[in-house]
């Protein structure tokens, strides 16, 4: 599913158009941008949680060349799904 | 990194203050946006949604593992789990405290290339030592007067050889060669010792050191015979460690582990970037291997381990087969 027709059905669920509903999704989206950037964590009632995990730097070898490279440290953003999210994975999403 | 924890509750009165609708409009808004976006992970297995990133059920395949506690392999099953990709708008804004550093590229030398320079620099030291001692038998045998202490060499035979320091020998340099030498020699006395087939390598020894007793002018002589002695022990040290162990007696065992260390399979050197978990996922596939290897090499912290230590990794076999 792409993007729009994700905003198509929610837009048909809220009974909104398509286009108040795609700048109410932006409102949220920039939100929860804007608390991972500040380093919280986003609980999404049952489906998971997003949060920013800090990437140590580590040294990594080209196998090729043998050449040996720094990477710095990272934050990136990572996401746990719940528990009830991974039952019903396992029940309805698996083929 | 977690400083605070945000609900759906605070994410609805962001979206409320923002975009001024109802407190009951914005809480169903962000529920269903929840709700649309759950149902559809679940129907197409993948979901994308622009300024945030995509979310996929990723099938994994059955695997085989190892229990951690009794050793035992167990079964992991097929199972879906759920991935998310972020878009690289959120991955940047998140990484942007870190915005500023870049990959770099290191400019030492491989750890490989060191090893094999190694290697090459200790074939070269060992027909060092030769030339140079048989060199010495000629500067030596110009009368000279020679400053050997009255009680120098022992009568024990291992620390007659384990104290040629005593022995002065003209050139500095050649002393030097000659103790790193000796300390290789006794080393492989010890095996000698070790090994009753080889006692007449021993008798051999023990003439020598009489003999060096007896007259301390023909110690060139010596020197020559020692050689002769080193190099057949070599012979012997050799076979020694090429000869196949069938026993796990001489090795170190888990107690409680399902194994026993019946050999070494493998040297490696502790490296950066190197841990002993990786060692056991290389060799034995799995990381629950990791207390063969620290019994094996008597680890007493496995959080640290000095670099270029070796590792012994052991050969195992099943127990009670």
């Amino acid at each position: 599913m792409n993007n729009k027709e994700f905003i198509t059905e929610l837009s048909s669920r809220l009974g909104l158009t398509a286009k108040t509903c795609q700048v109410l999704v932006n409102g949220v989206l920039a939100d929860i941008s804007k608390q991972l950037e500040a380093g919280n964590a986003i609980t999404m009632g049952t489906f998971g949680t997003f949060d920013v995990k800090k990437k140590q730097e580590r040294v990594i070898q080209n196998p090729v060349n043998g050449q040996r490279m720094l990477v710095p440290p990272k934050l990136v953003v990572n996401f746990k799904a719940s528990t009830t999210l991974k039952d019903r994975v396992q029940k309805g999403g698996n083929k | 990194m977690m400083d605070k924890r945000i609900t759906l509750v605070e994410l609805a009165e962001f979206l409320r203050q923002r975009s001024h609708i109802s407190e009951e409009d914005s809480v169903k808004f962000v529920n269903t946006f929840v709700e649309v976006l759950e149902q559809n992970l679940l129907k197409d297995n993948m979901v994308k949604i622009k300024g945030l990133g995509t979310f996929k059920l990723m099938n994994v395949d059955g695997r085989e593992s190892v229990d951690v506690n009794t050793g035992k392999r167990i079964l992991i099953g097929a199972h879906a789990k759920v991935t998310f990709t972020p878009e690289a708008v959120l991955r940047d804004a998140v990484n942007k405290p870190f915005a500023d550093f870049s990959t770099v590229t290191l400019n030492e030398e491989t750890p490989e290339q060191i090893m094999e320079a190694e290697d090459i620099e200790e074939t070269e030291t060992v027909e060092d030592v030769e030339t140079t001692v048989n060199n010495e038998t000629e500067v030596t045998v110009e009368p000279q007067e020679e400053i050997v202490p009255e009680t120098a060499p022992e009568i024990a035979i291992p620390d007659a050889v384990v104290t040629p320091e005593e022995v002065t020998i003209p050139a500095k340099p050649a002393k030097k060669c000659w103790w790193i030498f000796a300390c290789v020699a006794c080393f492989i006395i010890g095996f000698v010792f070790a090994d009753i087939a080889r006692f007449d390598a021993c008798r051999q020894l023990k003439n020598i050191v009489t003999s060096w007793k007896v007259d301390k002018s023909e110690k060139v002589n010596v020197i020559n015979e020692v050689v002769e002695v080193f190099d057949t022990t070599l012979v012997v040290a050799d076979t020694v460690t090429v000869a196949p162990v069938d026993s796990s007696a001489f090795f170190p065992q888990v107690e409680d582990g399902e194994y026993l260390i019946v050999g070494v399979q493998a040297k490696e050197k502790m490296r950066i970037g190197k841990n002993l978990t990786k060692f056991s996922r290389q060799y034995f596939d799995s990381k629950d291997f990791v207390k063969y290897i620290i019994v094996m090499n008597h680890i007493e912290n496995p959080d640290l381990i000095p670099l270029n230590a070796e590792i012994l990794i052991p050969k195992l076999e099943l127990k009670n087969k």
